[in-house]
């Protein structure tokens, strides 16, 4: 079976704090509504979160959404560590599609939005990118999507498979310039 | 509005209430009015054929009363078309039945397409009553009627997928076609050019082509999916029948659903399903085998190899 891994990178640094954090965990359930009511599209793609400040953590492992009735909600503090979200998404992917293919599933080119509010704090995350989008595994990657909150905040979701997964407030952040190559 | 003649109607005259939903050709808007109907808006009306669109509902005009209700009843049938500035921009169509509709736990309404008859039920749908395996068993022989139907009337369907057919068990099991401008009369253009579904394309067809017979294998598709609750059964793989009545999980049926991929241009007609789903046993007809030749006793003709022959003068002797 064809599988798409679909990664959901949000900032939750202290600058996040309030209606930013907020407007992120009520999209969550509405993104899991609309990915896990309907059959067929929750079972072509695969949801892993990953919140990142000073640290990036895999909040929610690769998973069917419909296997799923909960998700950590994000937490606002402390740095933006773009660097650390990079690796991490970097690790998740080489993991997460060999053990894919480990299963017999096809995969597809993992697809990441990255949603943050501002600049990051680390001086090191262009080489973090860098190895990110140059690795084997992530230059397979069709699309990257980038989406700052607006203000107000307002994080909106379209789901289909695969061609149109993209948030409709997409737009590449300052440091970076444009969206990484495919 | 002139839904009920089958007349063009300019786009202006709509009251469009509310966008329905996007989809890849055209977005569905609600249309004011006392009877609720649904605006097919195409997003490239340029690409539209107009007059293939006319034929569809030039056919809905042509049947009977009790075949067009019939037709409204199960099909999402293209009931006028609208025009924009002397183009064709769209249709108006049927809302689906309310039975076919479930409120997802956040309050929205969706429909009940056939995607959830194709696997083990999930908490994330649990609104959606799944069937029982009698009402299951009906469900698939009304898909079968219905194809069955369609194509006795002349037409192709092409896109036959889990998306593009809602169910209901209330008040009885019963299946709706949606997205019919995608159907068209054999040998003729389609309205816009072909659509397909991933994981439902015929390998044998040619490519790009649909016809009556690719109908027959996404039909075997559709009628092995449902009854295994397997959306990716393909007539080639193992189909369990478990959770099928007898009768449907007989000899006959399972055979049905692996005959499914013969070569293109001898699939089972949806007939053929109708008696494999049956489970019946079937009587070969005397009249469809040769008459046995008689037994001939030759000595009556033929008086054997040495015979006495005159000759035959062909000029007078002088």
């Amino acid at each position: 079976m064809q599988i798409l891994p679909f990664y959901l990178l949000c900032d939750e640094s202290g600058s996040m704090a309030g209606s930013n954090v907020d407007a992120l965990n009520d999209a969550l359930p509405k993104l899991h509504d609309e990915i896990s009511t309907n059959p067929t599209v929750a079972d072509k793609t695969r949801f892993c979160l990953i919140g990142f400040s000073t640290e990036a953590n895999v909040l929610q492992p690769l998973v069917d959404l419909s296997d799923i009735d909960e998700v950590p909600a994000l937490a606002a503090g402390g740095l933006t560590s773009f660097g650390n979200a990079f690796r991490t998404l970097l690790r998740c992917i080489e993991t997460d599609v060999a053990a894919l293919k480990a299963e017999g599933h096809e995969v597809y080119r993992p697809v990441a939005f990255f949603m943050s509010d501002g600049v990051p704090t680390d001086d090191d995350w262009p080489q973090a990118y860098k190895e990110l989008t140059e690795s084997a595994t992530a230059r397979r990657s069709s699309r990257s999507g980038w989406a700052t909150p607006r203000s107000p905040p307002s994080p909106r979701w379209r789901t289909s498979v695969p061609s149109s997964s993209r948030t409709r407030t997409c737009r590449p952040p300052q440091p970076c310039g444009s969206s990484p190559p495919a | 509005m002139t839904a009920h003649d089958g007349a063009d109607i300019e786009q202006s005259r709509l009251k469009l209430l509310k966008e329905l939903a996007t989809g890849g050709q055209g977005r569905v808007h609600v249309v004011g009015g006392p009877e609720g109907l649904l605006f097919k808006q195409y997003l490239e009306p340029h690409k539209v054929d107009g007059a293939a669109l006319s034929a569809l509902v030039a056919l809905r005009q042509g049947l009977g009363e009790t075949d067009r209700q019939r037709l409204d009843r199960e099909a999402a049938w293209p009931l006028c078309r609208v025009t924009d500035a002397g183009r064709v921009s769209g249709f108006l169509m049927r809302r689906a039945p309310a039975t076919m509709t479930w409120r997802s736990s956040k309050g929205d309404e969706k429909l009940i397409e056939l995607s959830y008859l194709l696997r083990p039920p999930k908490a994330a749908w649990q609104a959606v009553r799944q069937p029982t395996p009698s009402e299951r068993f009906a469900l698939v022989m009304a898909l079968v009627d219905l194809f069955q139907w369609l194509h006795a009337m002349g037409l192709v369907v092409g896109d036959l997928s889990q998306a593009n057919v809602l169910w209901s068990l209330a008040p009885h099991p019963a299946v709706h076609l949606l997205d019919c401008d995608g159907v068209r009369i054999t040998g003729r253009p389609p309205v816009l050019a072909q659509a397909d579904t991933p994981d439902w394309l015929d390998p044998k067809s040619p490519p790009g082509m649909v016809s009556v017979d690719s109908d027959r294998y996404k039909a075997a598709l559709m009628i092995g999916r449902v009854l295994a609750q397997d959306p990716y059964v393909t007539p080639g793989s193992p189909v369990a029948l478990g959770r099928c009545p007898r009768r449907a999980a007989g000899h006959s049926g399972a055979a049905a659903v692996g005959s499914g991929g013969r070569e293109y241009g001898a699939r089972p007609d949806l007939g053929q399903w109708r008696t494999a789903l049956a489970g019946r046993d079937t009587i070969k007809l005397l009249a469809t085998r040769p008459a046995p030749r008689p037994s001939v006793n030759r000595s009556l003709f033929d008086g054997g190899t040495h015979r006495e022959r005159g000759t035959i003068r062909l000029r007078d002797t002088p």
